[in-house]
């Protein structure tokens, strides 16, 4: 117990120190917007180059995912995610819902949108129709516009990147917030129902709590986490083994006699 | 107990009607006697199973129609975890070994009590106290905790429930576990009766003393991971939480190494049991005793190195899977020992297929099913696609519920006469058991199908396509309930108006069947010497009327 408590006195400031560098308020509020209305009259620019309202888009249910198309991290997991549920889940691109996929990047413009949705559309198994899985850019107004709506909270790392969360979001035909998809990993039940949700209206909160986030991770850094693992696991096993030989050496002691037992 | 179950039996005081220093309830709470304490056991162990078996209930009753019913996810996800917390830590896990195990342990090796009587009452104390913790948690500002009985980080670490209450009750849970082990070990070494070596130990005792050493090894590992969790919460250190550094596998690893050993916990007792019943209702000694025994060890060694198959889905090196995968298929080779020496057990043997020989059968059938899916949940492929789906529900449910409450069930009615003296009607407790498995079966292979279709564990809701399925399912559940039910009026009847038994009413061997119904208060007139192995049918007479 005393080692114990050693232990844990040792290791607080590590917690500690990390907390600190870590406190950035970058995460998805989906209990604030679960459930409110998006502005329909956002503006975004198409692949092929045209503005279009969200009015006009969403006619029916809606899955959104807000990227950004330069990203080293979780985007394309994400998308390839999504590319896979779509497959997947027995519900039809098109018919049931549409896809919807916005860069929050106000840098990025169509072409480079355009570039990705031909790389995604080609790589699906389930045909789908390129008016069903839209891949949009826009300037920072309307960008700041939505992602605040969403409770989508980033900040840029870096020059270029930036660091977020992962998530599906479902709107309802009317611009309802029906449920979020926490993570970059979506199983094709979760989907379905998420879907079947939206087209009803109802909204419903997150299934998995977890976010992924995005920012490098090295866990080549963390090895003294596996060094004290090691050293403590060393001196247990030879702890045990020299009790053990110690046992042997001693032998047994007094038999005690039978029946003194306390009743 | 009330005094109706009070019986003199000529000239012998039996342990009910024993008057030590205290009466009344204090004779019971104070009682340093193994076999009160056993009782005590028992008599919460059948309490918190009616508690989880109303919970889950009330689960499937809210998943009759998609979407909300009679709860919303928050509560229902309260449920599932409370379910899983009272069945695994205060019914299953202490279940067979500390309710059956203390009053037999001690009658079975020809001993007047357990090694360290005193200990033995202060660990039913500590299971008390964390039930009632477990049970208090409820009703603190927090809300009813909702991480699932696995208490997975992060989750647990940032949920707003409360979750250190149930914890610290699963920590002094861990406690009375460590501690009845540490007596059943010490009493096995030490007070066998002369001329019981370790060789004619009866099954059971085989099957509690493995079971012992896994609970000393590894509940503190289970111990030391509650207290990080419950340090890392209120301190915040950064050991599992992602955000800080931590790694939340680094939580389910350590949480498996525990949790995985202590499903054997649960079933090699049960395990033991069956292999009790078959020879004495085979009339026949039990083939291969030395496999069986040396099984239970093997069971309990190889099964400390099998965890990581819970986290093939949680990211973990190509080789460790393998390498978990190739093990789980190595523990499936003692228990198949088990089930054919069982049956070969009674190969030619004069059956007698009375009430608790009925139950044994309807483990090995149950039990064979759960003990199946578990290779198709072991192997890698298939793994990746059901995990977290109802097909791991209805796999652990035919392995706990099918194995050990079946066994659990089995050995209530098995040495019910021992314990009270008493017979309860056969009749109706065939019956019960009839409904039991039609009920458990529309209930848990449903969930198979389902599971293989898709539909995921822990959801209060689900897609419409699955509707028919879900009702089909929460009917097995009713029809389940009414079974189990019966079965426990059955045998409360049986207490209160049943006909003696009788010493020896099913023709046992082992050595409670040589002491008087209810047994004595310390169990034998004088310490039997053993001549024969637990099972030698050719010498039961020699044996039998050897009586104390």
């Amino acid at each position: 117990m005393k080692y114990f408590l050693a232990f844990l006195i040792s290791i607080l400031p590590l917690g500690l120190t990390s907390a600190v560098e870590d406190k950035v308020e970058v995460g998805i509020e989906h209990e604030k917007k679960l459930g409110t209305y998006l502005p329909l009259d956002l503006e975004f620019v198409d692949s092929e180059g045209y503005k279009r309202t969200l009015k006009e888009m969403i006619d029916k249910p809606v899955v959104l995912a807000l990227v950004y198309y330069h990203c080293p991290g979780i985007c394309s997991p994400l998308l390839n995610s999504l590319g896979e549920v779509i497959d997947k889940a027995s519900i039809e691109p098109g018919k049931d819902y549409k896809v919807l996929t916005i860069s929050f990047d106000p840098r990025e413009n169509h072409e480079v949108a355009k570039k990705w949705k031909t790389n995604y559309i080609s790589g699906m198994t389930r045909p789908i129709s390129p008016d069903d899985w839209i891949f949009m850019a826009g300037d920072s107004t309307n960008i700041a516009k939505i992602t605040d709506a969403v409770g989508f909270r980033y900040k840029p790392d870096g020059e270029d990147d930036f660091v977020h969360a992962g998530a599906l979001i479902m709107i309802a035909p009317d611009g309802k917030i029906t449920r979020y998809l926490l993570g970059t990993e979506y199983s094709p039940f979760d989907f379905k129902l998420a879907v079947v949700e939206a087209s009803k209206g109802i909204s419903a909160p997150p299934i998995s709590k977890m976010l992924a986030y995005c920012f490098s991770y090295d866990p080549e850094g963390r090895t003294y986490v596996f060094n004290f693992n090691k050293v403590a696991g060393t001196v247990i096993f030879l702890g045990v083994g020299i009790f053990f030989v110690v046992l042997l050496v001693k032998g047994r002691t007094k038999k005690v006699s039978k029946g003194e037992e306390n009743v | 107990m009330s005094d109706s179950t009070v019986s003199t039996n000529g000239d012998y005081v039996n342990f009910y009607q024993y008057k030590g220093k205290h009466t009344g309830i204090l004779g019971w709470l104070l009682s340093v006697d193994h076999k009160r304490i056993g009782l005590l056991y028992l008599g919460s162990m059948v309490t918190f199973f009616l508690v989880g078996m109303t919970l889950g209930f009330f689960m499937r009753l809210e998943l009759w129609n998609p979407g909300q019913d009679i709860m919303g996810p928050q509560t229902y996800n309260a449920l599932f975890t409370l379910h899983g917390i009272i069945m695994i830590f205060l019914v299953i896990i202490p279940g067979i070994p500390a309710g059956f195990g203390n009053f037999f342990l001690p009658i079975q090796i020809g001993a007047e009590d357990v090694s360290f009587p005193r200990l033995n009452l202060f660990s039913w104390y500590l299971y008390t106290i964390g039930g009632l913790l477990a049970v208090a948690s409820l009703f603190l500002s927090g809300g009813p905790i909702d991480t699932g009985w696995t208490f997975y980080a992060p989750y647990s670490l940032r949920t707003g429930t409360e979750v250190i209450m149930p914890l610290m009750a699963a920590f002094i849970l861990g406690f009375s576990s460590i501690l009845t082990g540490v007596n059943f070990v010490t009493t096995v070494h030490r007070l066998r009766a002369p001329g019981m070596t370790f060789f004619k130990l009866p099954l059971f005792i085989w099957a509690l003393y493995s079971t012992a050493w896994i609970q000393i090894i590894g509940t503190p590992i289970i111990g030391i991971t509650i207290l990080l969790v419950v340090v890392e919460r209120l301190f915040g250190v950064g050991l599992f939480d992602p955000a800080m550094g931590g790694d939340p596998i680094l939580f389910q690893h350590l949480f498996w190494i525990y949790s995985h050993p202590a499903v054997y916990i649960m079933i090699l007792p049960a395990m033991g049991v069956v292999s009790e019943i078959i020879p004495t209702f085979a009339r026949k000694t039990i083939f291969g005793y030395g496999a069986i025994a040396v099984s239970s060890i093997a069971i309990a060694f190889v099964g400390t190195l099998v965890w990581g198959h819970h986290m093939f889905t949680s990211g973990m090196s190509d080789e460790s899977r393998w390498v978990y995968s190739f093990l789980t298929f190595i523990v499936a080779l003692p228990s198949g020992v088990k089930i054919f020496n069982w049956v070969a057990t009674m190969y030619k043997g004069s059956i007698k297929a009375e009430t608790p020989f009925l139950y044994v059968m309807a483990f090995i059938f149950l039990f064979s099913i759960g003990g199946l899916t578990g290779l198709v949940l072991g192997s890698l492929a298939t793994d990746v696609h059901l995990h977290d789906t109802y097909f791991v529900v209805a796999h652990f449910h035919y392995v706990m519920f099918g194995g050990t409450i079946f066994i659990f069930f089995a050995a209530l009615h098995y040495w019910f006469p021992k314990m009270f003296g008493k017979m309860y009607n056969t009749k109706i407790a065939n019956i019960a058991l009839a409904i039991m498995v039609v009920g458990f079966n529309m209930l848990y292979f449903t969930f198979f199908i389902l599971g293989y279709l898709g539909m995921p564990r822990r959801y209060y809701d689900y897609l419409p396509e699955f509707q028919g399925m879900h009702q089909f399912a929460t009917v097995g559940s009713w029809v389940m309930i009414a079974g189990i039910l019966l079965m426990f009026i059955n045998l409360f009847l049986g207490l209160k108006n049943g006909k003696k038994s009788g010493n020896n009413p099913w023709g046992g061997m082992t050595l409670e069947w040589t002491v008087p119904s209810p047994p004595p208060l310390l169990n034998f007139k004088k310490i039997p010497t053993v001549k024969y192995g637990p099972y030698e049918y050719e010498h039961y007479d020699e044996v039998t009327n050897n009586v104390n």
